[in-house]
């Protein structure tokens, strides 16, 4: 035997009845079944792509039971998931207001490879369709070096830090939530805060009796949003080119077992944008503007795991400075003092806390609490996005086999501001929502399934 | 007093040896390491340490259950076998690790060990033969 072949040795029965091939897409039936009058052109396909992908993912899951494939020294691993949600009033995240939808189809693919002389090569592959968006991106893709325990250095496409779940948000199968808190970590702006082509420095550093720390340190370019990524329809933009973005994130494993505290921070300086006709910002603007942000965002974590049990707590801090132009001549950077016609100054300052109990080796069980502030005391509303937002959210999850989970929660709203940056479901809520109402209380349910090898 | 003493002495003797028969760490022949401190044990399974001290990649593999596997990850990473797995998957899907190796049962982690320069396992203290190395935590 090889140590190459190492992980296929007696362990594979390979299966390929059609059973088999149907058990990875049991949501994805979901929408034909009871919606088939619904469907457009453009989920058509994406459900089309998405079965030939379960059915190629559950042909893999089948063979390879949990175990990674190893090809040539390559270690392949991947996931798929379906999330289909609801509520009693709005569109959020999809056509969810009085009628289920199938908001979110997922497919990772991961690649990593260790060299002898410590140099990794890792690549991630996402491909999704997202409130009616669909496309495949380059989730990451670095080469990793670890000069000592205390020092490396990941080059490429690599995931920014902030808080302790930015990184992990995609990663359904590490934690018992299908969703991780709905406005601390929005869905929607995912493709704004997940990795960054650059560079990054990290560690794990030993301090005798006081623990260890783990840092990463990163500078590097967010990649470029397509016009037709749910928040920039949502937020009325036309383009967006993120500048250069730079910040950093410390852990402290705190000498008492399972307590870490975290600390993160991202700044990014002069990201242009351009908006749509439609857009009206605090009542200036009638027509298409540019605009420069400098974003920055802090987050403070604090996490204890005793048994079964995890407790959590995190609180954001987050501030844009916009400086406007009517100069249509749009993207280009900082915009010159001399143009400069409106500053906005945004703030958001949120927290929640979260506590899960793995009851048995399949079931788990979740609730948190999430708080959301968009006007802070001392601060002004920019247009119509003042306010609080609240959720309590109770969760279910359930292992059917180790690389089969199925996810329940529920979401007790209460606050609309953050329905426009959910895509362009609720275009100036919450006067524009199903049944004209502007109910602050609603509900939003979650149902998920998710594969993984 | 004495029989305090007598009773803690055994209670921590029994502990010692229980620890020390459970699970034997296990290296090739071929590597010049005897010795791991409980600290580069702990960041050797967390993936945190990736280099032997006298050089080479550490290759790592895990029993993928067990009581042993079960032992190991709760006393020196302080996690159940199930809250380990879920670290490692977060590390690999985030680029920040290459999963170690996962195997049935001690006989495939002594084959795997035997068979690679700069492996590390973990068996039941039973199963070591000579065809891999014991190294001592301390």
């Amino acid at each position: 035997m090889k140590p190459g072949d190492y992980k296929f040795n007696g362990t594979i029965a390979y299966k390929n009845s059609r059973s088999d091939l149907c058990v990875p897409c049991p949501l994805l039936v979901f929408k034909t079944q009871y919606h088939s009058g619904h469907l457009t052109p453009v989920h058509m396909p994406t459900l089309t792509r998405f079965r030939f992908l379960a059915r190629a993912l559950g042909a893999v899951l089948t063979a390879s039971a949990v175990h990674a494939y190893d090809l040539g020294g390559i270690d392949f691993h991947g996931s798929l998931s379906s999330t289909a949600a609801y509520s009693n009033n709005y569109n959020y995240l999809g056509d969810t207001a009085e009628s289920a939808d199938l908001i979110q189809n997922e497919v990772i693919l991961n690649g990593t490879k260790r060299f002898d002389n410590g140099l990794k090569a890792a690549a991630q592959v996402y491909i999704y369709s997202f409130a009616g968006y669909n496309t495949a991106t380059l989730d990451f893709a670095n080469l990793d070096y670890s000069v000592t325990q205390e020092f490396g250095i990941r080059v490429g496409r690599n995931k920014t830090p902030i808080g302790f779940y930015s990184e992990s948000q995609d990663l359904d199968q590490i934690r018992t939530f299908a969703s991780l808190p709905l406005n601390f970590y929005p869905r929607s702006f995912r493709a704004f805060a997940v990795a960054n082509d650059g560079i990054s420095f990290y560690g794990n550093v030993a301090a005798e009796k006081a623990g260890t720390f783990d840092y990463q340190i990163f500078y590097g370019q967010v990649p470029s949003l397509d016009e037709q990524q749910p928040t920039m329809v949502g937020e009325g933009l036309r383009s967006m080119r993120p500048n250069m973005v730079y910040g950093g994130s410390v852990i402290w494993n705190a000498p008492v077992d399972g307590l870490r505290f975290g600390y993160s921070y991202l700044q990014t300086a002069g990201a242009s944008l351009t908006t749509n006709p439609a857009v009206v910002i605090a009542n200036v603007f009638s027509t298409p503007f540019s605009g420069d942000i400098d974003y920055t965002t802090q987050v403070t974590s604090a996490e204890y795991t005793w048994g079964k049990w995890t407790a959590t707590t995190e609180y954001r801090y987050t501030s844009s400075g916009i400086n406007l132009t009517n100069d249509k001549a749009g993207l280009g950077g900082a915009i010159p003092a001399s143009s400069i016609v409106k500053q906005v100054q945004a703030v958001k300052d949120e927290f929640y806390l979260q506590l899960t109990y793995q009851a048995t080796d399949k079931l788990g069980l979740g609730v948190y609490y999430a708080y959301s502030d968009y006007t802070p005391e001392g601060t002004q509303a920019t247009n119509d996005k003042g306010g609080i937002d609240t959720d309590l959210a109770f969760a279910t999850s359930y292992a059917i086999k180790p690389w089969w989970l199925i996810k329940g929660e529920v979401h007790l709203m209460n606050g609309i501001h953050s329905l426009n940056g959910a895509g362009n479901s609720n275009p100036g809520a919450p006067t524009n929502t199903t049944g004209g109402t502007d109910d602050q209380k609603w509900t939003y349910y979650v149902l998920k399934t998710t594969l993984s090898f | 007093m004495f029989r305090i003493l007598l009773f803690i002495s055994l209670m921590a003797g029994i502990i010692s040896v229980a620890r020390a028969q459970d699970a034997a760490f296990i290296v090739n022949t071929q590597s010049t390491e005897t010795t791991l401190s409980v600290a580069a044990l702990k960041a050797v399974l967390l993936g945190n340490k990736i280099k032997w001290d006298s050089g080479g990649v550490i290759k790592i593999t895990v029993p993928k259950s067990g009581a042993v596997h079960e032992k190991v990850v709760q006393d020196y990473v302080q996690r159940s076998a199930e809250q380990f797995d879920k670290y490692w998957k977060k590390l690999v899907f985030t680029g920040k690790g290459v999963m170690p190796t996962q195997a049935a049962n001690d006989a495939e982690i002594i084959e795997y060990v035997a068979q690679t320069p700069g492996a590390f396992g973990y068996v039941s203290a039973s199963a070591v033969n000579d065809r891999v190395k014991v190294i001592k935590i301390q």
